[in-house]
């Protein structure tokens, strides 16, 4: 191969390349301007008034809107839960009541088993028929203010307080049935015609073994009560 | 208030003591009530040792089991669950099955041993196996119903003298092969004995003593109650 023909070659060889040069520039070229197209658009004055008007006329009021539905639950289960446990307290505050009037009766029992004297007990006797009569009225309608204030109460916990305290009306009662018979007794006197009277101290244990018994069920229904105050109290913290 | 001389100094001090002492007596009586004593002997003590006797099988329906609260349930850790009028029965109970009122075991030395509710203070589990759980029971007031009417002890007494321990194999199965359990009065949680964990303690006297069932205590003699010490006392529960 002579000179000229290597030179020649190398020539077509430069040609092809500065060639295929040209056609790589023109397609890159031709992508570039395919490209901005696309989102030129947005390099327009129109688009940006559009954008603007979406962001600030859709988006940010339903942004807004959903904050406050938020905050509107939120406050709504508070008050709400606010309401449950003040109800809850009420409850709590004549449950007790029911448990004074429990006391009180406990305590004209033992007045009637302490006096020794029977013309002091036959004095004040008219005295505790009527405070016996009192007590007992008030404790059917405190029993009934009590039974009232269960539901509100969370739903699944109503049902084991009313269980507790249909335990603890029995105790009540028998506390009640006691002190009645036992001023019935110290009323009438001694009576003939009983086959065995019972003693002064099965009397007086009597009276005590009922009040240890409504002491139990008392116990048992108010630490459910206060078991659900506490809980309804640790939910409405989670929403303040 | 300047105090000026030494007796104002002690009318101030008396005065403040009166007033302590009035605001203590206030707190104690808030239930209402004069806290008498416990007891079933409330007005006259027992005529007879048969009179203990019964008052001591009857004391033993009405014990009080407190246990670890954590035991049947354990987001209670530290609580006590109390259970009243405690008895031991088969698990699943069934029609004819009478609660138990007694521990019934065998001692190291092999001889059969009933430890009667009404007279256990309380008892601490030293080992298990599969088939039976070791016990450290403390036994008071060890005292029989006759020597209890004859000596006549006070409460400090009592307390401080008749006490012994007893290490105790309880089965944990009854022999038809269902497993023990401690049930209360209201019977709604069980307590199986193999539930116990080694080292655990349960107390028959954890309750509050204004809380307590007066039948609990056929030992509570007069010359026991009249001890100031005495402090298992019945008050109306208001708190």
């Amino acid at each position: 191969m002579d000179n000229e023909q290597i030179r020649k070659e190398i020539s077509a060889r430069l040609e092809i390349e500065r060639q295929v040069r040209e056609q790589l520039c023109n397609i890159e070229d031709q992508s570039a301007a395919t490209k901005k197209s696309h989102w030129a658009w947005l390099d327009s004055k129109m688009a940006l008034l559009v954008i603007g008007a979406v962001i600030s006329g859709v988006l940010v009021p339903t942004f807004q809107f959903t904050q406050e539905k938020i905050n509107w639950h939120r406050q709504n289960r508070y008050d709400s839960l606010g309401r449950q446990l003040g109800s809850i307290r009420e409850s709590l505050k004549q449950f007790i009541a029911v448990q004074g009037l429990s006391a009180e009766l406990y305590n004209l029992g033992l007045e009637i088993i302490d006096t020794s004297s029977a013309a002091l007990l036959q004095a004040r006797q008219e005295d505790r028929h009527e405070a016996f009569r009192a007590l007992r009225t008030q404790r059917v309608q405190q029993n009934a203010t009590f039974a009232a204030t269960v539901f509100f109460f969370p739903t699944r916990s109503r049902e084991p307080i009313r269980e507790a305290w249909n335990n603890l009306l029995l105790p009540a009662q028998k506390l009640e049935t006691i002190v009645g018979n036992l001023l019935r007794e110290s009323a009438q006197g001694s009576d003939d015609k009983v086959p065995r009277k019972p003693t002064a101290n099965e009397i007086a244990v009597q009276l005590d073994v009922s009040l240890a018994e409504v002491n139990q069920a008392y116990e048992r229904v108010l630490t459910m009560l206060r078991q659900q105050l506490q809980e309804v109290e640790h939910e409405s913290t989670k929403f303040q | 208030m300047r105090a000026r001389n030494f007796s104002d100094t002690l009318n101030i001090v008396a005065i403040s003591v009166m007033l302590c002492a009035v605001v203590r007596l206030a707190v104690a009586d808030v239930g209402g009530g004069m806290g008498y004593p416990a007891t079933p002997w409330r007005i006259e003590g027992p005529e007879s040792v048969l009179d203990l006797e019964k008052a001591k099988a009857l004391a033993a329906t009405y014990q009080t089991l407190s246990v670890p609260a954590k035991l049947v349930d354990e987001e209670r850790e530290g609580d006590l669950l109390e259970l009243q009028r405690v008895g031991l029965v088969p698990t699943p109970f069934r029609e004819g099955d009478i609660p138990i009122h007694e521990l019934v075991g065998k001692s190291s030395s092999g001889e059969t041993v009933a430890l009667s509710f009404s007279q256990i203070e309380s008892f601490t589990v030293i080992s298990k196996n599969e088939k039976t759980i070791t016990m450290s029971v403390t036994v008071w007031p060890e005292i029989s119903p006759e020597e209890l009417l004859q000596k006549q002890p006070t409460y400090k007494q009592l307390y401080a003298d008749y006490r012994r321990n007893v290490v105790v194999d309880l089965s944990l199965k009854y022999a038809d092969g269902r497993p023990q359990v401690f049930t209360g009065e209201w019977g709604e949680t069980i307590l199986p004995l193999d539930k116990l964990p080694v080292g655990v303690k349960c107390g028959f006297y954890e309750e509050h003593p204004h809380m307590v069932h007066p039948l609990r205590f056929w030992w509570a003699i007069p010359s026991v109650t009249n001890d100031e010490n005495y402090p298992f006392r019945l008050i109306p529960k208001m708190r």
